[in-house]
């Protein structure tokens, strides 16, 4: 395992760590390339034996070789670190569709978000289903599609873990004894067989992702009596509109033609799909989306906006009637950045604006019309946009992407007059800005963190059960101090730890304090967002972006009054590309002492030092709070706290003397990390194993775990081999 | 400052051929082409000009002509008060214009081009 902060190989530094029941996920910083990856570390439950770890590998290169698409995350290599292998997958800096579905438990998206996604959801399935792979072979099929393995980027999606899902663990999902989520998109002849896997179950998966997005909740499997697996099979899915009145019948149609028990009357490929969904946009057979709809009204106040900033411009200009060169002033007021980020480099908003206003001729005072008069080239323009708005995005309303096509489409007005004089190509900046339409429109809204411009600080959960972490126990007094610092004296905390003694579960259980009792003592206080590092420095294009990010960042921190978490410090105060080091701490520095910042760090031991010596004027600045390593009785007490989790994860019955005795085993055989997070590694090594091999009716046991590491296969290498008959004497 | 009325009589409902499209192309007509099947074409705020422009007061009664000559374009300045330009510079008597390219009358930008129009007053 890979911490934080930890260099691999002299080349990959570890920004972040996330760990799921089936991946660990890294986030990476390529020093060479000084891109960010996501790198994928399968499970012990997905590389047990030699057969798994060959089958990961096999699925993966299919991955890589699947080609590029826009709705398709990329995966670039595999790569072996201490034998076990690696995908490296790009870096999507957004939360994923169940994040986003998740955040309204039981509530559909709305209509037009509901087209967006299928459309996006489609395209990358028709891409996958039709690739051509080398040797000959034609089309990948995923597996199961469900929400977590579809993640969002502005709005619009990217499907990752292309053929990762097909494997023997989804059988061994089925048997255990909770259901593993993504049931509810399998398709009853997968649930029935695991390794079946076609375009037809993969069209189920997609059908099953429409009815969650539809009605705000997977498909029901009706757990009454009996083997809930066979219900599942057994049962059609509850209609969506008995879920939720306002589905559209050709929705609900087209979703549960998707989900149909047999595969025959199922749609027989994606492209059907897209045909029918096409055929609805064109035919307006696609209901208008309702007014209150938040997304849409948002886009269409964009446009209103634009259309506002124009008619006040035109007064000022004593023009009183309005033209495209109103709607353009408009467009570069209320939206520079589509406009500047569409001409490039080669002209800047004001110098468009200026030649813009030099060519106006004087107004002449207000006439009487009746309302305020268009110009025949206005009613021409608009025209045209809502012409590019029916054709690229039936179901939205109008965008200042589309406005600003049909000038440059129309191509005679005074702003296409004006960026022609400034050497502006404009027939090839239309084009541009017609591929960026089509690709990049959002298909759904993703909520941001709600700090305002702070989209590179996720908010901490209040939350004692983080999964895979050090349960929170006992550390009464490390979190009073912490508590009194932040609250009381208003001073930053350097949390000093190492790996694995519990300074995540702490940050989580300070969440909860300061979502619960801490309004009292700070009134206003909105709880802790942690610092995104990876995506801070994805999105900088150099360092000065980079800094500047961080500046807002804090802004949005300090303005929100809540508290800023960076996870090992060291990490952010090392980096010696895409981000100054040294500015950073100024910044941060200044923030705190000028702004009154309150920012909770973590740091190794080691780290510490390290920030001692290089910033001293900033750690003068934070309090430290040293984190001990627990009591044994602490650490046994934390370990029956996860014990149920990883008997129902990998089904599994753990003795509590099997618990002391992974305790005892940890200390010799796991390095590393710190107890008891190594105590908690070795344990759901040898569940795995356990699981996997299902020896002993699947108990847990002190001589169980006698037993697998005299074996030796949990050992960090054969250098412990030595050492396993002294501790087997001792116990 | 009351509206002047714009000469409807001289306005097609549909889409029309002709030999001559002058184009509005700034101000409140911006985007109004007249479509001109014979020259002379005469320009002016007054209703009986073939390319009636109301709104623009630095505009004459009657400002300027289009006129053939010798297979060229000319443009013929009428004494107005306020000029006649060819780009920058006043046109005196008449100047050959080349189609495509705008010529100012009052404050009022005109481009003058063959083909069709889409909707247009003639």
């Amino acid at each position: 395992m890979f911490e934080v902060g930890q260099t691999v190989e002299n080349q990959y530094l570890v920004l972040e760590r996330y760990r799921g029941r089936r991946w660990t996920l890294y986030t990476v910083l390529d020093r060479i390339s000084e891109n960010v990856f996501t790198v994928k570390r399968p499970s012990e439950s997905l590389r047990s034996d030699a057969f798994s770890a060959a089958l990961f590998r096999e699925r993966a290169k299919t991955w890589i070789n699947v080609g590029e698409c826009d709705e398709i995350a990329k995966a670039y290599l595999i790569k072996d670190f201490d034998g076990i292998p690696h995908l490296f997958v790009e870096y999507i800096d957004g939360p994923t569709l169940a994040d986003v579905l998740n955040l309204s438990p039981g509530k559909p998206l709305p209509v037009n978000q509901i087209i967006g996604l299928m459309k996006e959801l489609a395209n990358g399935m028709r891409f996958l289903h039709t690739a051509r792979l080398p040797g000959e072979s034609i089309g990948v099929i995923h597996g199961v599609l469900t929400p977590r393995n579809i993640l969002t980027i502005a709005g619009n999606i990217k499907i990752t873990d292309v053929g990762l899902s097909i494997s023997m663990q989804q059988r061994a999902d089925a048997s255990a004894g909770s259901l593993p989520d993504r049931i509810h998109y399998m398709a009853p002849e997968q649930i029935e067989d695991p390794q079946r896997a076609d375009r037809l179950t993969d069209i189920y998966s997609f059908g099953a992702v429409m009815y969650e997005a539809a009605t705000g909740a997977p498909p029901t499997i009706n757990v009454r009596r009996g083997d809930p697996l066979i219900e599942a099979v057994r049962l059609d899915p509850v209609s969506p509109s008995l879920r939720n009145r306002s589905c559209p019948q050709w929705l609900e149609e087209t979703i549960l033609k998707c989900m149909a028990r047999k595969p025959e009357n199922r749609f027989q490929s994606i492209d059907q799909i897209i045909s029918l969904v096409n055929d609805l946009a064109g035919n307006e057979g696609i209901p208008q989306v309702s007014p209150d709809d938040k997304g849409e009204s948002e886009e269409a106040s964009r446009v209103a906006r634009v259309r506002g900033v124009a008619k006040k411009e035109s007064r000022r200009l004593d023009h009183y009637y309005l033209g495209v060169e109103h709607v353009m002033i408009g467009l570069l007021n209320e939206e520079e950045s589509v406009v500047v980020s569409c001409l490039g480099d080669m002209v800047t908003a004001d110098q468009v604006l200026e030649k813009m206003l030099s060519r106006l001729p004087k107004g002449e005072g207000p006439w009487y019309w009746d309302g305020i008069r268009k110009t025949p080239r206005y009613e021409r323009v608009m025209k045209l946009a809502r012409k590019i708005r029916r054709a690229y995005s039936p179901s939205d309303r109008m965008l200042p992407q589309h406005l600003l096509l049909a000038i440059l489409e129309e191509g005679r007005s005074i702003p296409v007059r004006v960026l022609r004089e400034l050497g502006v190509d404009v027939g090839t900046v239309a084009e541009n800005l017609k591929r960026e339409i089509m690709r990049r429109r959002p298909a759904i809204v993703v909520p941001d963190s709600g700090i305002p411009g702070a989209r590179f600080a996720g908010v901490v959960p209040c939350t004692t059960d983080v999964p895979y972490c050090v349960p929170f126990v006992g550390r009464r007094s490390e979190l009073e101090r912490t508590r009194d610092l932040l609250l009381n004296d208003r001073k930053g905390v350097l949390l000093v730890g190492d790996a694995g003694v519990g300074k995540t579960a702490l940050v989580h259980e300070l969440a909860c304090v300061a979502s619960d009792g801490a309004p009292a003592l700070e009134p206003g206080l909105t709880g802790i967002f942690q610092l995104r590092l990876a995506a801070l420095l994805a999105g900088s294009a150099d360092g000065e972006q980079a800094l500047s990010y961080l500046g807002e960042m804090l802004d949005g921190i300090v303005g929100a009054h809540a508290i800023l978490l960076i996870e090992d410090i060291p990490t952010l105060l090392g980096l010696d590309i895409k981000m100054p080091a040294r500015g950073a701490a100024e910044i941060l520095g200044d923030y705190i002492l000028s702004k009154g910042l309150l920012v909770v760090a973590s740091a190794l031991p080691s780290g510490y030092a390290f920030c001692e010596s290089n910033y001293p004027e900033l750690v003068a600045r934070l309090e430290i709070v040293n984190l001990r390593e627990p009591s044994f009785e602490e650490m046994l007490e934390m370990l029956a706290a996860a014990k149920r989790r990883f008997e129902l994860e990998h089904s599994v019955n753990i003795s509590d003397d099997a618990l002391a005795a992974v305790l005892r085993a940890s200390e010799i055989f796991v390095s590393g990390s710190a107890l008891p997070g190594k105590a908690f590694e070795l344990l759901d090594r040898i569940c795995a194993a356990r699981a996997c091999t299902r020896a002993s009716g699947g108990a847990l046991e002190q001589e169980t775990i006698t037993a697998a590491c005299v074996e030796g296969a949990f050992s960090d290498g054969d250098k412990q081999a030595s050492q396993n008959e002294d501790w087997v004497l001792n116990t | 400052m009351k509206a002047p009325e714009i000469n409807r009589a001289h306005r097609a409902k549909e889409p029309v051929s002709g030999k001559f499209v002058i184009e509005v192309m700034n101000g409140p007509e911006d985007g109004r082409t007249t479509v001109c099947d014979q020259m002379p074409i005469t320009i002016g705020r007054a209703t009986d000009n073939a390319v009636h422009l109301p709104y623009d007061h630095l505009i004459s009664r009657h400002h300027a002509r289009l006129v053939e000559a010798e297979g060229k374009m000319m443009v013929c300045d009428l004494k107005s008060t306020n000029g006649t330009f060819v780009g920058s510079r006043r046109v005196h008597g008449k100047i050959v214009i080349e189609r495509g390219k705008l010529f100012r009358v009052g404050a009022t930008l005109l481009c003058m081009r063959s083909g069709e129009a889409e909707s247009t007053d003639k």
